[in-house]
């Protein structure tokens, strides 16, 4: 226990707390100056453009998560309770796509939408669509639409062992007790995984609001997010290190408080 | 009747999967197709793109560091989270136990964005110089969750009586680790190690705010990507793909074998 | 007495598999029925047919006269009590019991008094706030049995519900259910692989063998009067003596290995020759009984505290055993020869199914 538990303090919590410190300091060309100021979170939070671009990341997050939460479920469900045994391998087969490159997937969906891409010609070549559809590429729902096919996987993955520990016995007393199928999986299903869809909901959130490779190579200038400004922080001209550990704060936290909302309201509407 | 309420269920798992893996088919496909534009009809098929790939000057040397790389992410995360699951699984109280098992698991729920410029600041303030070994640093550490959580689930149902057995009939308990326990788990160690070597091979955020001037694989593609359209991605993504397909395939048999 | 449930040609295949053969059954209202079998006989199917998780291949479900065969599970005025409770744990005992009232629409207050009444039934006053993982294992049946009650189903249905629960509990258990369905003059559907259980808690058992009812009867009817050996052999304990029909004499006799018995008389049509079984019970042999009469050699002696159980080699191939109280045998020893008799009427005269 001991290596991996130094490991995780000197290159998990150190850095974090690193990071943080960071973020009071200030740059000076490239160079970076201790200090104790509040002047890079002052900047966040009144430059209309990162507020901006925050709101858009936690636009395209969320209708992310909206996407990937429900279509994870359903999966999960239907792999449960309708495939049953063979429901595990679907499950490999679903988490087999995580490791099929990251970068090669993101950049498969341009090369899908783009205005010359798979998707536009094949639709011209049949003859359904005269111009190409513009708005598939180098748009919001281009973003949408990658970070879901990256994310879905991961959010099946905790739904579907939530619902392992789900004996089929409460959905059928459910039943039989006079809830319909809807009614029961409100009441029911729904608050037994909780756990699940706290954990997918998370990974969807969360991991597409810190996700910079797919905004960049799907979505436009008009689609950068806020993951895209923090990366050039650190990787790009002008860079200034500490505004960007800022940023990557000030996003954890929106998306922490955001998350936390969320879940409120999912337990809110479960309550039976 | 049971086949008829299958039918709709089945369909949607489909096109799921269907959404899941275009891309992928989309890339394997055009790797092998003579026009450099990825569209509708397919004119003809060559290996073109992938001597073409391969007369890159960088690729040798890139594919060189991310074997390094994964093989390092392997033995040491592969180690070191073993040793964390057999330790966490001997924790009596149940509550700590979670708790640790949840906070070994955040480095994969934190955003590799984050992660990748947090060990940057630390290198930067230790006067570390951008490169490999940073690389190989955020490489392990984004691994060893999953060797925990494939480890721990394996050690979940690790029957731990036949090492009191093995006591009970004169073995030590260093004799009873080597003759009884590591050859258990040790298909559940190799097959966590393989997971961290895809992981490692695929890894493009943490290594591209670390790496420097270095190039792997992913790092190298990324750079190809920028400059626009090339058909020679298509070769490279195809042939890392393949391998890392074997990884995760293999590890899972190897994984599936003993747990039984 | 009107009829609860009606079970009309019901089969139900799973596959290739056929779990329930051309099943017909009736339930009365206010009865205490047992579905008793061996596991895979289909006693849970049939259960789960009449509950609505399974629907027939074959034949009709009624309840109370109304086809209930294509309703969902929730749109039937049935009730299930599960094998083991499948009390909602994100629920506390409360809101587990009140759940299919709240799900009816039932107001608040009428929900709360309706719960408090159904824990006192159970006895499980005080019990509202717990969490179903505070329970013990009868606790949890108790309130398992409270929810299913609780919107006061036409018909309830038990599936194995004291099955997981230990044997002094179990048959403390078994008492109380029977009282609660005696004072609440319920209609309960129970199934069970417990002879015993069956025995004492019901009105009428249904004996089930490869997806079929093969008797039906009250308990008394089955014990006493067995319709095949295999229900013979599956209620209780007994000797089967295998032999031809002799008529020869006026009275019909069954010829065995070990000598001739008498027939005791039956509404079977018997001829000479034919293959058939007697069965005696062993608590109906005695030690130099009236009647029928054998010589044993005895091979056990069992002490069961008040009773003892004795085995006696007829011939090489039969091992026929008496049970008496204690007294009874009192000077027996192994390697003993004794004389065992029984009331001609005692026995009973059976096809033999090769079972």
């Amino acid at each position: 226990m001991l290596p991996a538990g130094i490991f995780y303090v000197v290159f998990f919590a150190i850095p974090m707390l690193c990071l943080l410190g960071l973020s009071f300091w200030r740059a000076k060309g490239f160079e970076l100056i201790p200090d104790f100021t509040l002047e890079n979170y002052h900047k966040i939070f009144t430059s209309p453009l990162y507020r901006a671009l925050m709101l858009r990341t936690i636009g395209v997050a969320f209708a992310t998560a909206l996407i990937v939460v429900p279509i994870a479920f359903a999966i999960a469900y239907i792999m449960r309770f309708v495939f049953e045994r063979r429901g595990q391998l679907i499950l490999q087969i679903i988490l087999l796509s995580l490791f099929s490159g990251y970068l090669v997937r993101i950049y498969a969906w341009r090369t899908i939408l783009g205005k010359q891409g798979l998707l536009n010609s094949t639709l011209q070549w049949l003859g359904i669509i005269e111009e190409p559809l513009e708005f598939l590429i180098y748009s919001n729902i281009a973003v949408v639409i990658t970070l879901s096919g990256l994310l879905l996987p991961l959010a099946v993955l905790p739904l579907y062992s939530a619902m392992l520990n789900v004996s089929r016995d409460y959905i059928e007393a459910a039943r039989d007790l006079g809830a319909g199928k809807l009614h029961t999986l409100r009441t029911v299903l729904v608050p037994m995984v909780i756990p699940g869809l706290r954990t997918a909901f998370a990974f969807a959130f969360l991991l597409s609001a810190g996700d910079f490779v797919t905004p960049a190579l799907v979505g436009g200038s008009q689609s950068m997010l806020i993951g895209n400004i923090i990366a050039d922080q650190f990787r790009g001209i002008g860079s200034n290190w500490p505004l960007g550990a800022g940023m990557a704060f000030v996003v954890v936290a929106v998306m922490l408080l955001a998350y936390l909302s969320v879940m409120r309201l999912i337990r809110w509407a479960t309550r039976w | 009747m049971v086949a008829v309420r299958k039918i709709l269920p089945a369909a949607f798992i489909c096109v799921v999967l269907a959404y899941l893996y275009a891309p992928i088919a989309v890339i394997v496909i055009f790797s092998f197709t003579t026009s450099p534009r990825l569209s509708m009809p397919i004119e003809g098929l060559t290996l073109a793109w992938y001597a073409n790939a391969f007369a890159n000057p960088l690729i040798s040397t890139a594919l060189r560091n991310s074997l390094v790389l994964a093989v390092i992410s392997a033995v040491l995360a592969g180690t070191m989270g073993a040793a964390f699951a057999f330790w966490l699984v001997t924790i009596k109280r149940a509550r700590v136990r979670a708790t640790l098992l949840t906070a070994s698991l955040m480095p994969a729920i934190v955003p590799l964005l984050v992660i990748g410029i947090a060990l940057a600041v630390l290198f930067r303030g230790i006067g570390m110089q951008q490169g490999l070994l940073n690389a190989a640093i955020g490489h392990v550490l984004i691994s060893l969750p999953f060797v925990v959580l494939t480890m721990n689930a394996r050690l979940e149902s690790f029957d731990f009586s036949v090492l009191e057995a093995a006591r009970d009939l004169g073995a030590t308990p260093s004799r009873a680790f080597r003759d009884i326990t590591l050859p258990l788990i040790r298909p559940s160690v190799i097959g966590a190690a393989m997971l961290a070597a895809a992981l490692s091979l695929d890894e493009f955020v943490v290594t591209w705010f670390n790496v420097g001037n270095q190039q792997t694989v992913p790092v190298l593609v990324w750079g190809l990507m920028r400059r626009g359209i090339d058909p020679s991605i298509n070769a490279i993504a195809t042939v890392l793909l393949s391998v890392l397909v074997c990884l995760v395939v293999a590890s899972n048999i190897i994984n599936r074998k003993k747990a039984k | 007495m009107t009829t609860a449930v009606e079970i009309i040609g019901v089969r139900k295949l799973f596959g290739a598999t056929t779990a329930l053969e051309r099943v017909d059954f009736e339930v009365g209202a206010g009865e205490f029925v047992s579905l008793l079998g061996a596991s895979g006989c289909g006693k849970s199917t049939l259960l789960r047919i009449i509950a609505g998780f399974e629907s027939p291949s074959e034949g009709r479900v009624r309840i109370h006269g109304e086809d209930v065969t294509r309703l969902p599970p929730e749109r039937r005025p049935t009730n299930l009590v599960f094998q083991r409770g499948a009390l909602f744990p994100h629920m506390t005992v409360r809101e587990n019991v009140g759940y299919g009232l709240k799900v009816k629409g039932w107001a608040r207050t009428r929900i709360d008094a309706r719960v408090e009444e159904m824990l006192a039934l159970v006895r499980l006053e005080g019990f509202g706030d717990r969490e179903p993982g505070q329970l013990s294992g009868g606790q949890a049946q108790r309130v398992a049995l409270a929810r299913a009650l609780a919107s006061e189903p036409q018909v309830l249905l038990l599936d194995e519900p004291l099955s997981a629960l230990d044997l002094k509990l179990r048959q403390q258990m078994q008492l109380e259910l029977r009282a609660i369905q005696k004072r609440l003059g319920a209609t309960f559907v129970f199934v069970t692989h417990d002879q015993t259980e069956a025995l004492v808690m019901s009105d009428r058992i249904a004996i089930m063998n490869n997806g079929r009812i093969v008797q039906h009867g009250t308990p008394r009817e089955i014990y006493r009067r067995p319709n095949s050996v295999f229900v013979s052999n599956f209620i209780g304990a007994t000797n089967l003596l295998r032999g031809t029909v002799d008529t020869r004499n006026g009275q019909a006799s069954l010829q065995t290995g070990s000598g001739s018995y008498v027939i005791p008389a039956t509404e079977m049509h018997l001829e000479s020759g034919q293959r058939m079984v007697l069965s005696i019970r062993p608590e109906a042999v005695r030690l130099q009984g009236e009647g029928a009469r054998v010589n044993g050699l005895v091979t056990e002696i069992i002490y069961q505290g008040n009773n003892v159980r004795v085995g006696t080699r007829l011939d090489p191939d039969t091992i026929f055993w008496a049970e008496g109280r204690d007294d009874e045998f009192d000077g027996i020893a192994v390697g003993d020869t004794v004389a065992l008799g029984w009331a001609e009427d005692a026995a009973t005269i059976l096809e033999d199914d090769g079972t």
